[in-house]
């Protein structure tokens, strides 16, 4: 999954506090992979959830403390394009960055049409994570 | 059936792969067509595909070569299949079908196709029969970290 040698830092919040996210995903080996991830880019990991309901209600219990979330499409109970709407009812500004190992464009296409502020397809590439919040979090 | 649907999901196999396992080298079988029955060698990960593709794929291993392939994408040696090993296994194969069922969308505009979450079944000689598929494709891909094996069972709806 890329090489780990070089330092990529998100930076701090005005505050001087870490970026705060949830990750989302069926996967327990892709949970750790991207809280390894977003940790080494010096992000808080403040809950995790693998299904959208327990999803949707990390972001009502976490909405006034989380700067982004990291939100797999392809989950039992509740999949990520449907937890996406609720969470924007919940929070309409929140950053969402969808993650699916199917980066067909229309699904592509849908989860932008319904709000999420990036796309990342699995496997994923460490830089283009990175690139893709810097983004969302310097908008 | 048409053969030919195997190649997305022997590249998207082989191009996962690579990305967490730098070394890992490829030296794939013959392509056969088979009956709607499957054996498997220890660990199988079953992705179910629908929409204008239906069927499922299987990736099989044994379960030395399911630890060797997990330890490698998690970083940590597994003494066991455990938890996290499977987690990986199935996180392998449902990346492998994401990605070969774009590459059949991006090609064919008008299909829509779909990936269920990957299940797992651990166990030698456990018999999967489908009732959609009469053929099936499977393709042995033989590796420097153990063998693997694509079963594809598809047919096109329209």
């Amino acid at each position: 999954m890329g090489d780990e040698e070089h330092v990529l830092t998100l930076g701090r919040k005005t505050n001087g506090d870490p970026y705060k996210c949830i990750v989302v995903d069926d996967s327990a080996f892709m949970i750790k992979n991207l809280v390894r991830m977003l940790e080494s880019f010096d992000a808080e990991v403040v809950d995790t959830a693998e299904n959208g309901i327990e999803a949707v209600e990390s972001v009502k219990e976490h909405v006034d403390d989380i700067d982004f979330v990291t939100l797999d499409i392809t989950m039992p109970e509740k999949d990520g394009i449907e937890a996406l709407e609720e969470m924007l009812e919940i929070e309409p500004d929140l950053n969402v960055v969808m993650v699916s190992a199917m980066g067909q464009e229309d699904t592509v296409k849908k989860c932008v049409m319904k709000g999420a502020d990036h796309f990342i397809v699995k496997p994923f590439e460490r830089d283009d994570v990175f690139e893709k919040l810097n983004k969302i979090l310097g908008d | 059936m048409k053969a030919d649907y195997i190649n997305p999901f022997i590249s998207a196999t082989k191009n996962v792969l690579n990305q967490f396992i730098s070394d890992i080298e490829f030296n794939h079988g013959e392509v056969k067509l088979e009956n709607s029955q499957f054996s498997t060698t220890g660990v199988a990960a079953i992705v179910g595909i629908s929409g204008d593709l239906e069927g499922r794929v299987i990736l099989d291993m044994n379960i030395k070569t399911a630890k060797r392939i997990a330890g490698q994408m998690d970083g940590e040696q597994f003494e066991d299949l455990n938890e996290m090993a499977k987690a990986c296994i199935q996180e392998l194969a449902n990346m492998m079908s994401g990605k070969a069922t774009t590459t059949f969308r991006n090609k064919n505009n008008k299909l829509t196709i779909n990936i269920s979450p990957p299940s797992l079944l651990v166990g030698k000689d456990a018999t999967i029969r489908d009732s959609v598929n009469t053929k099936l494709i499977k393709v042995p891909l033989k590796t420097n970290y153990g063998n693997l094996l694509i079963n594809l069972g598809v047919k096109e709806n329209k």
